[in-house]
């Protein structure tokens, strides 16, 4: 995220040295990218970056487990739209927006809430989805089906985008907790 | 694809293409601070290509082998992803970046099937050869 400053030093263990990463959560809209910035790991010491890896890698493991298993319960043809590769990466894309925004609304990307974004988020919600199904699917169906192929390929990109903006659309109707804490703030 | 082991093996597999995702990601947030979610577009691409690939070779030798859904669905399921790719454009488009959105949806989308594609011819060709 470029609203996260270059310049702060790097974060090694965030659970003991809570930095404030000022700007870059709220209030402008702008929110941490999934897998960008300092907490990324990439200027993390080698221990921390290791359990980072691991941390995504369990998670990515669940995620593509699930994808796997689905894909085995409810099989699909190379030759027809692919319902079950379609409907779990709407489900991800919605899930996952709505994730990164309830993680956004309570703090800093640091501690806890880097440790789930990065499990939850990056491992397994971005193993249980899939670019690759998509696009060689797509091209496989398009070369075969045009009309299908094509339909499934715009309507699982536009579907995404919807089902993502409702994710994180559901996660700032978190009200009452918010007006709770305001008045909190307001009264101290 | 019915044998456990075969599911095991992917999912594991998963789990290694998410963490080299994750390091793909953090590697190239050392070399460039940007705001435009290249990783994401990046792993997506070389992972469609390569799925492409493994899939016109895998043609050849029945509907679905077992290394195909441990390196295929497994490996290349898990290092590409879907979601992240539609939440950072929502963000973009959010932010009204416009032509970024565009790019990492559509553009994303029309690159990642001509590289499948792409792919998928290579891996015919190699097979007939």
């Amino acid at each position: 995220m470029s609203t996260a400053q270059p310049a702060l030093p790097p974060d090694p263990d965030a659970r003991h040295t809570p930095t404030p990463q000022t700007g870059s959560l709220h209030p402008d809209g702008r929110r941490p990218h999934l897998t960008r910035g300092r907490p990324g790991g990439a200027d993390a010491p080698p221990h921390q970056r290791l359990r980072l890896l691991l941390l995504v890698a369990m998670g990515g493991t669940i995620g593509t487990a699930a994808r796997e298993w689905l894909s085995m319960v409810f099989p699909f043809s190379r030759n027809d739209f692919g319902w079950t590769t379609f409907g779990i990466n709407l489900c991800g894309a919605l899930l996952l927006g709505l994730l990164l925004e309830l993680l956004g609304r309570r703090g800093a990307d640091t501690g806890g809430r880097r440790t789930a974004r990065l499990f939850a988020g990056t491992g397994v919600l971005g193993g249980f989805t899939t670019y690759s199904a998509l696009a060689t699917d797509s091209a496989y169906l398009i070369s075969h089906r045009p009309v299908v192929g094509l339909g499934y390929a715009i309507g699982t990109v536009a579907g995404g985008l919807l089902a993502a903006a409702l994710g994180i659309w559901a996660g700032r109707l978190r009200l009452p907790r918010r007006r709770q804490s305001q008045r909190r703030s307001e009264s101290a | 694809m019915n044998q456990p082991w075969a599911l095991l093996a992917a999912a594991l597999a998963g789990g290694a293409g998410a963490a080299l995702r994750f390091a793909v990601d953090s590697a190239l947030n050392t070399l460039r601070r940007t705001d435009f979610p290249i990783a994401t577009s990046l792993v997506n691409l070389t992972g469609s290509l390569l799925l492409g690939l493994l899939t016109g070779v895998a043609l050849g030798h029945g509907n679905s082998p077992a290394w195909l859904t441990i390196a295929g669905g497994g490996l290349l399921g898990g290092y590409t992803t879907f979601s992240a790719a539609a939440v950072e454009s929502v963000r973009l488009l959010e932010q009204r970046r416009y032509r970024a959105g565009a790019l990492t949806s559509l553009g994303m989308l029309i690159a990642g099937v001509l590289a499948a594609g792409a792919g998928l011819l290579v891996g015919y060709w190699l097979r007939a050869a």
